[in-house]
């Protein structure tokens, strides 16, 4: 991996091209699934609901080199969350995964709480029709908070390897207020679950799997793909406090590589990529996705991916 | 046929205050037999915040094994404190449920956290006490049984029993919120899940007692065996109306002979509210069965779901 050609795309989705007239900003973790003639990328929106911002799951198409949009930008399909439900006040990240004629989504829900601005926890919905719509598979998460993780569960994704569903999610083990400005951050670190079946999971460990770099580093949005060794992520990572602004210890993407899934080793090539304007602040919420001669990073730049997505290739 | 012969209450919180912990309410009792006396764990509340919202520490009192109306020694602390900043257990620690497993002293446990749109969330947790039963350490930061895919919110009320050396967890989960806004009131009925080591539980997944209308709340599964059947005593109520009038908790009695499979006794002999001006006339709320010294006890809260304290009922089953 660490020696393929690379191609730096800059941004491929601008979300004020693409979303302008809707009410919606960003264009957050994108994630795509292949289709016969078409690539859908899933992504995640916002729009501003008194003083706080809501995340909504959308989707685009684009052609089948994802050189550019086919299609406009339009909102994921499901029923409202039910009153005091885990995903009440959002849905950010949104993780597709084909099995057969059905694509699934794992998502995770936000709400807000008192003590702590938000909680979060993963659930599942399922489309027949390719992604426009969704059911949700439950009313409530298929994976929750237990006994060794407290709080913020969220950002899964699911790979089918070797027989098996493999989740690759966060959960959250600090929250520390910011010495400059007083807000609680969060720190998160990645787990990994196996199950036979899509909804039903065992109970987390609370084990970190990646390896930190930083002190209290928080790391997100693991994303894992199969190669021909085992398995290889690409996730971001960040300082747990004072990282909003750009510079030093703001996200970056991260990359670890495995042959069973549950030991990796880091090697966080991608920080060596030169930077352009699209993400000269930082690099975030990356996805990989596996095409006939290449493999792409789909992931966001500066604040946040406010501005939309981009693409870097590598050529196998 | 069950009889029953009223004791009063018995433990007046207000003559155990302590500013820190304890002001007002002794709920949920949950009996532990220690031989030399009978601990009855309770939960109770310090003084509400600002905005009027409480917290919730469990305690327990001892009473005589031959008479539990009387008190022979009260904590002086709560078994547990609460929960750090974000986690589910942070704003409460009730109801409370010890039981002897594997010769260890463990307990389930309702953890409360506030989220902003309705007025709570529950999840339950486990601890282990390394002291014989006067202080409980949690054996995780997290919850054992939390929200899942069928029970969306307000996973709570455990009590949990051993038979055949199996765990049952009797409990309750919530199924939608009602209401307005600014006034939102929790649906939840009563569960089971089983389980050989405490930790990993299979739930059952479906309500255990038929509801007698839509809106029904059931709360307190407070199973016990007696007399060749397995029996509960639990209260229910109205979703909306409830505070101190016709809708408010009533005694519910059901018998199964396995644990899963419940009948409903609508017309049995159950405690009644008590008399005009009594302390329980508005309400029986959160009963628990208990044996001691040859007979047998109901322990309940009356008006205003146990601010005052609980009392004590004597029953017999026949």
């Amino acid at each position: 991996m660490t020696d393929q050609y690379v191609t730096k795309h800059g941004l491929i989705f601008s979300s004020q091209t693409m979303l302008s007239g809707t009410g919606l900003e960003f264009a957050q973790s994108p994630q795509a699934v292949v289709f016969d003639n078409f690539i859908r990328v899933f992504f995640t929106s916002r729009y501003r609901d008194d003083d706080q911002w809501v995340s909504i799951p959308m989707s685009v198409d684009f052609d089948s080199e994802l050189m550019a949009p086919i299609s406009d930008a339009r909102r994921v399909e499901f029923s409202k969350s039910v009153t005091g439900g885990f995903d009440e006040h959002g849905i950010f990240p949104f993780s597709p995964l084909k099995v057969g004629e059905l694509l699934y989504s794992f998502t995770t829900g936000w709400r807000r709480m008192k003590s702590v601005p938000v909680e979060t926890a993963i659930g599942l919905m399922i489309s027949s029709d390719g992604g426009i719509s969704f059911e949700r598979h439950g009313t409530g998460p298929i994976v929750n908070r237990s006994l060794m993780e407290p709080f913020l569960v969220c950002d899964a994704q699911v790979v089918d390897w070797n027989s098996q569903f493999h989740m690759f999610y966060l959960f959250g083990t600090k929250w520390t207020d910011d010495p400059r400005t007083g807000a609680p951050e969060r720190t998160y670190k990645i787990g990994h679950l196996v199950s036979d079946s899509i909804d039903q999971w065992p109970i987390g460990t609370g084990t970190p799997i990646i390896p930190e770099i930083i002190p209290l580093e928080a790391q997100a949005l693991p994303s894992v793909s199969p190669n021909a060794d085992g398995l290889e992520m690409v996730f971001c990572f960040r300082k747990s406090t004072d990282f909003r602004q750009g510079g030093p210890g703001s996200y970056d993407l991260g990359y670890a590589s495995s042959i069973d899934g549950e030991s990796w080793t880091r090697n966080d090539f991608f920080v060596k990529w030169g930077r352009t304007k699209f993400d000269s602040e930082m690099r975030c919420y990356p996805s990989f996705l596996d095409l006939a001669n290449r493999r792409v990073v789909l992931y966001n730049g500066n604040s946040f991916g406010r501005f939309g997505f981009g693409m870097v290739s590598l050529w196998r | 046929m069950i009889r029953w012969n009223r004791l009063g209450l018995t433990f007046d919180v207000s003559k155990y205050r302590s500013s820190s912990f304890r002001i007002s309410h002794a709920q949920a009792v949950a009996s532990l037999d220690q031989g030399t006396h009978l601990r009855l764990y309770y939960s109770t509340r310090p003084e509400p915040d600002e905005s009027g919202a409480f917290v919730s520490y469990t305690s327990f009192v001892d009473v005589l094994p031959t008479d539990p109306t009387v008190v022979i020694a009260s904590s002086d602390e709560p078994v547990m404190e609460l929960g750090g900043r974000g986690t589910f257990d942070e704003h409460g620690i009730y109801p409370f449920s010890p039981v002897v497993f594997q010769d260890r002293l463990i307990a389930f446990y309702g953890g409360w956290s506030r989220p902003v749109s309705v007025p709570f969330d529950v999840s339950i947790g486990i601890a282990e006490s390394f002291d014989g039963g006067v202080s409980f350490e949690r054996l995780g930061p997290g919850p054992v049984l939390a929200p899942n895919m069928d029970e969306p919110f307000i996973i709570s009320g455990p009590k949990v029993r051993m038979f055949d050396s199996t765990l049952f967890l009797f409990y309750i989960a919530g199924s939608r919120w009602v209401g307005d806004p600014s006034e939102r009131e929790p649906v939840y009925r009563i569960r089971v899940a089983t389980s050989d080591d405490g930790l990993r539980w299979n739930r059952l997944g479906k309500d255990l007692i038929p509801c007698l209308d839509g809106d029904e709340v059931q709360a307190s599964p407070d199973v016990l065996f007696s007399k060749g059947k397995y029996r509960m005593f639990f209260c229910y109520r109205n979703s909306v109306n409830y505070r101190g009038s016709s809708g408010s908790y009533r005694m519910g009695y059901a018998e199964s002979s396995d644990l899963i499979n419940w009948v409903r006794k609508e017309h049995a002999p159950v405690l009644t509210p008590g008399p005009e001006g009594a302390w329980d006339s508005e309400m029986i709320a959160y009963p628990h069965y208990f044996e001691t010294g040859g007979s047998a006890y109901v322990a309940y809260l009356g008006n205003g779901f146990g601010r005052e304290g609980f009392g004590l009922a004597k029953v017999e089953f026949e």
